[in-house]
């Protein structure tokens, strides 16, 4: 297939989509992304795609206005509050579906991704993680966390994803889990030779690349006979679930920590001895949420530990304020942004007189410390992973 | 249509820098784009030629000012937009201009010891009803679209969208005064600061409802409305005709019109009630929504409801008084448009008819016949029939498939109009939202006939002589 023949099956499908459209623009409140621009309609939700669907209609090729559709088009976090939104309250329209391929489309074209997030796409290619750490040292520094390796005898595969191997922050979460499952006697163990699982590279439009990662872990799990899979991240178990062909998927079971934890937790394999006394506040991760519909599960766990005092955010569960980490966004700055979605969401969580802001994801957990400091909140809140949070409590 | 002079848009940009701060002005070709759309673009697309030379988004009324003294002195359209949803193409420009977007005028202040509530036009309206509720007071405009829909152009158009007007009378009954930039770019204020209203001419209701042809709305004053009590009731039909006839009876008893009577067809029902696990309907149904200051008054009113639907053949009427079951039925009556939509793979199109009392049988049964005669809409057969029964206004639903084509869509939405029209005009009646030109421009021709057309041409001419200001609104 060329290029030219891909554009254009690209484009019919972007038109065909968006024919389910009528503009009516009730997904454009929903939009986190339009939320911190400054209100222009075409920098959130049915703004994007009717974009992307006068510059397909038109045969748009002025670089300036393909520049700016870029920024419009690579802005969106995909957290899919718009489908949420269009689902139950119009055509059901699937945007995101667009807006992906308006990616592709836009790489075809040699016009996107963000310049930033071309080094990112490099760094999977060459070293198959986003954060331009080569092979061997990402694998020195998941070897130096000391955690069990899987082998033939383990139940569990822990599958770290890129920020868990190489933000030593983050790491604090797979150090606490560990600790977790070791006190429920849970079987599980680490691959130190796994990939990205391709959701950066699938998200900036590299479906290519995304298949190649794919193709390698997909290859990683069966030659170490894998059954049971948990995730770190809920982009990895939302890509593993949904993004990875079922048929190679077949037989494997893909949960999320927090479902774990939860599992664990209703069959009493895990109870904490001690109690935290403090008022949380959990972030709803919108891979957790709107895509996998995990929202009870991680507040059932945080429940179950003694003295936590439970509070929810305004818009909490599929209504959640995205963090602004998803769609290529953690390594990407947008020039029509005033403001950061994590700092509106620390900011609240002060105002709620929380002490700790909870979450399950590590990207979310990257944005909401930045947020954090950048508010000058560091004395009020403390940003921890549910992990981390049950950790506490042993 | 008067003819304008052409202009190189970055010309226009360059200048409006001049008079306005630079974070005002959007001069992105896909932001122009997106602000010169409305509903139903999928079958009636804009080309090129109709973007707008630039959108502005003034923060003050002094700043509205300036950009109509500037646009009126170089005859220059400008088109004012709320947040584009109007259902009838009044958001819709087919021709460059400049788009003046009221987003950003939101200022926002309740003033308990007056008795009334300030507001920029640039509010959601849910946005307001939050704000209101939050101090206990009551939005008296609850539309289909309000989440979306900005309060200035809901007022423009002074809908009372799904509440029954002769419960609660329409904004315009609320509407204390206004702030207005006319097309010339002088401000002017109306109305009062006294909930005394005033008597003889008072040009607050030129504005509202004046389809945004004589002036910018930048400033509203709305009397408040302290929240009430409320009483929930449901009627289940044999038939559409039945569900008519009760509607009849009730105006014709004198039973306490509610503040929502909202109607679906037996088949609009029976989906709606699956999406959200109720018991399948028994038939095409109306649920109603009384108000009182006490909780008696709300139940009373409903149970006179019921007395009145009783007198007709209905299946079961009753009050409703577990919440958890009105609150599943009316999320039945909101996911109604968005399920049928789903499950017709397609788009939807709606129309507004509204009836007399007396024609409301007949009316119903015009409506369901609404395809005949109709190449495109007998295609896709009866239209599913949903609305505001009590307000006596229906809206009959096509479903346009994904896959036709945008020529064909758009057939069947002008077929869709037009019928709508015809029976409007049997009726006498004109519509109770959305406004009365843009595509109801040749059905108020017909309705009210040249002389009334010719009269309201003439009132726009006295303020706006240069017709720069919504110029599209007409369609001639
Ligand atoms: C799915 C859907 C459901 C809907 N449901 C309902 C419903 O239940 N009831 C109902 O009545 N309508 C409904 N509508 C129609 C629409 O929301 C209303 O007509 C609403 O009044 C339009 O408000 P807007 O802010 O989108 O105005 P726009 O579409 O932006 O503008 C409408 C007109 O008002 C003028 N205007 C806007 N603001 C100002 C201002 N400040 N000063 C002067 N002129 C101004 C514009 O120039 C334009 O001519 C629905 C629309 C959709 C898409
Ligand atoms: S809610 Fe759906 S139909 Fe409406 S504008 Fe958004 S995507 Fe389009
Ligand atoms: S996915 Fe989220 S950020 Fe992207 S357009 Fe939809 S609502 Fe906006």
């Amino acid at each position: 297939m060329t290029s030219t023949d891909v554009q254009t099956e690209l484009k019919d499908g972007i038109l065909g989509i968006l024919s389910y459209c009528i503009n009516c623009r009730f997904c454009l409140p929903s939009c986190p992304r339009f939320e911190i621009t400054s209100g222009e309609v075409s920098q959130g939700a049915s703004g994007v795609t009717r974009s992307l669907y006068y510059a397909v209609k038109w045969g748009e090729e002025d670089k300036q206005a393909l520049q700016e559709l870029r920024d419009i088009v690579f802005g969106c976090t995909t957290c899919k509050s718009c489908e949420i939104a269009c689902k139950s309250l119009s055509t059901g329209t699937k945007l995101l579906d667009a807006i992906e391929m308006g990616r592709e489309l836009l790489i075809e074209m040699q016009v996107g991704p963000m310049p930033e997030q071309k080094k990112v796409l490099d760094s999977l290619l060459k070293n198959g993680n986003p954060y331009m750490v080569t092979a061997r040292k990402r694998k020195e520094a998941v070897k130096a966390l000391g955690l069990k390796e899987y082998t033939d005898q383990t139940e569990i595969l822990l599958y770290l994803g890129c920020s868990t191997a190489v933000d030593e922050d983050v790491q604090n979460t797979v150090k606490a889990l560990a600790k977790i499952l070791d006190h429920a006697g849970v079987s599980y163990g680490i691959l130190l030779d796994e990939a990205c699982c391709g959701e950066p590279s699938l998200k900036m439009g590299e479906v290519g690349l995304f298949e190649m990662l794919s193709e390698k872990n997909i290859d990683l799990f069966k030659d170490n006979g894998v059954q049971s899979i948990v995730t770190l991240s809920p982009h990895c178990f939302e890509t593993f679930s949904s993004k990875y062909p079922e048929a190679d998927m077949q037989g494997i079971k893909v949960r999320h920590y927090t479902q774990l934890l939860y599992d664990l937790v209703q069959e009493k394999k895990l109870t904490f001895p001690n109690t935290v006394d403090k008022k949380v506040v959990y972030h709803d991760p919108c891979y957790l949420s709107k895509y996998q519909n995990v929202c009870e599960e991680p507040r059932e766990v945080i429940k179950s530990i003694g003295g936590v005092e439970l509070m929810e955010f305004k818009d909490n569960r599929a209504d959640s304020l995205c963090c602004g980490g998803g769609g290529g966004r953690m390594w990407a700055d947008f020039e029509a942004e005033t403001n950061r979605l994590a700092n509106i969401r620390v900011t609240e969580a002060v105002e709620k007189g929380a002490e700790v802001l909870v979450t399950a994801c590590p990207w979310c957990f990257i944005n909401m410390n930045d947020g954090v400091k950048v508010t000058n909140a560091a004395d009020k809140l403390e940003v921890l992973s549910l992990a981390e949070l049950c950790a506490m409590a042993l | 249509m008067a003819n304008y002079p052409d202009y190189n848009p970055e010309d226009i940009q360059r200048e409006l820098r001049e008079i306005l701060p630079e974070e005002a002005i959007s001069k992105g070709l896909f932001e122009r784009i997106n602000n010169a759309l409305d509903p139903y673009t999928s079958s009636d697309d804009i080309d090129r030629g109709m973007v707008p030379y630039a959108v502005v988004w003034p923060s003050s009324t002094e700043e509205v000012s300036q950009v109509m003294k500037y646009a009126n002195t170089k005859n220059i359209p400008v088109f004012v937009r709320g947040s584009g949803t109007s259902l009838h193409g009044a958001s819709k420009y087919r021709h460059s201009g400049i788009v003046l977007n009221v987003g950003r005028l939101k200022h926002f202040s309740i003033e308990k010891d007056n008795g009334y509530v300030e507001f920029g036009p640039g509010h959601r309206v849910l946005k307001v009803k939050q704000m209101l509720e939050e101090e206990g007071y009551f939005l008296p405009l609850v539309p289909g679209s309000i989440r979306v829909a900005s309060i200035g152009g809901i007022i423009s158009n002074n809908t009372s969208a799904h509440a029954v007007d002769s419960c609660i009378g329409k904004p315009r009954d609320y509407i204390l005064g206004l702030q207005v930039v006319l097309p010339s770019g002088e401000v002017i204020e109306t109305g009062t600061k006294s909930l005394r209203r005033p008597a003889g001419t008072d040009l607050t209701q030129y504005f509202v409802g004046g389809d945004g042809l004589l002036g910018v709305i930048t400033g509203i004053r709305m009397q408040l409305v302290p929240m009430f009590a409320s009483a929930y009731g449901v009627a289940y039909f044999h038939n559409e005709l039945s569900s008519a006839k009760a509607v009849q009876r009730i105006y014709m008893e004198k039973a306490p019109m509610p503040l929502f009577m909202e109607y679906l067809d037996e088949r609009v029902a029976r989906m709606s009630f699956a999406i959200q696990n109720l018991p399948e309907p028994p038939g095409s149904l109306i649920m109603f929504h009384s108000i009182g200051q006490t909780e008696e008054e709300a139940v009373h009113k409903v149970n006179k409801l019921v007395e009145a639907i009783s007198k007709e053949p209905v299946i079961e009427a009753k009050r409703i008084t577990d919440m958890d079951e009105w609150h599943k039925i009316w999320l039945a009556r909101e996911s109604a448009l968005p399920f049928i939509c789903q499950g017709g793979k397609g788009v939807f199109g709606l129309s507004e008819i509204a009836s007399s009392v007396r024609g409301l049988v007949d009316c119903m049964e015009d409506t369901i016949n609404m395809d005949e005669g109709m190449p495109t809409l007998s295609k896709l057969g009866k239209p599913y029939i949903m609305g505001h029964l009590g307000a006596l206004s229906l809206h009959p639903v096509y479903i346009f498939p994904a896959d036709w084509s945008a020529e064909e869509k758009n057939k069947g939405i002008e077929e869709m109009f037009f019928k709508e029209a015809q029976i409007n005009e049997k009726y006498g009646t004109c519509g109770g939202e959305w406004g009365q030109f843009a595509k109801r421009t040749p059905f108020y021709r017909k309705r009210y006939g040249d002389t009334v057309y010719g009269l309201v041409k003439d009132v726009k001419k006295v303020f706006d002589p240069n017709s720069i200001l919504n110029p599209d609104v007409f369609r001639d």
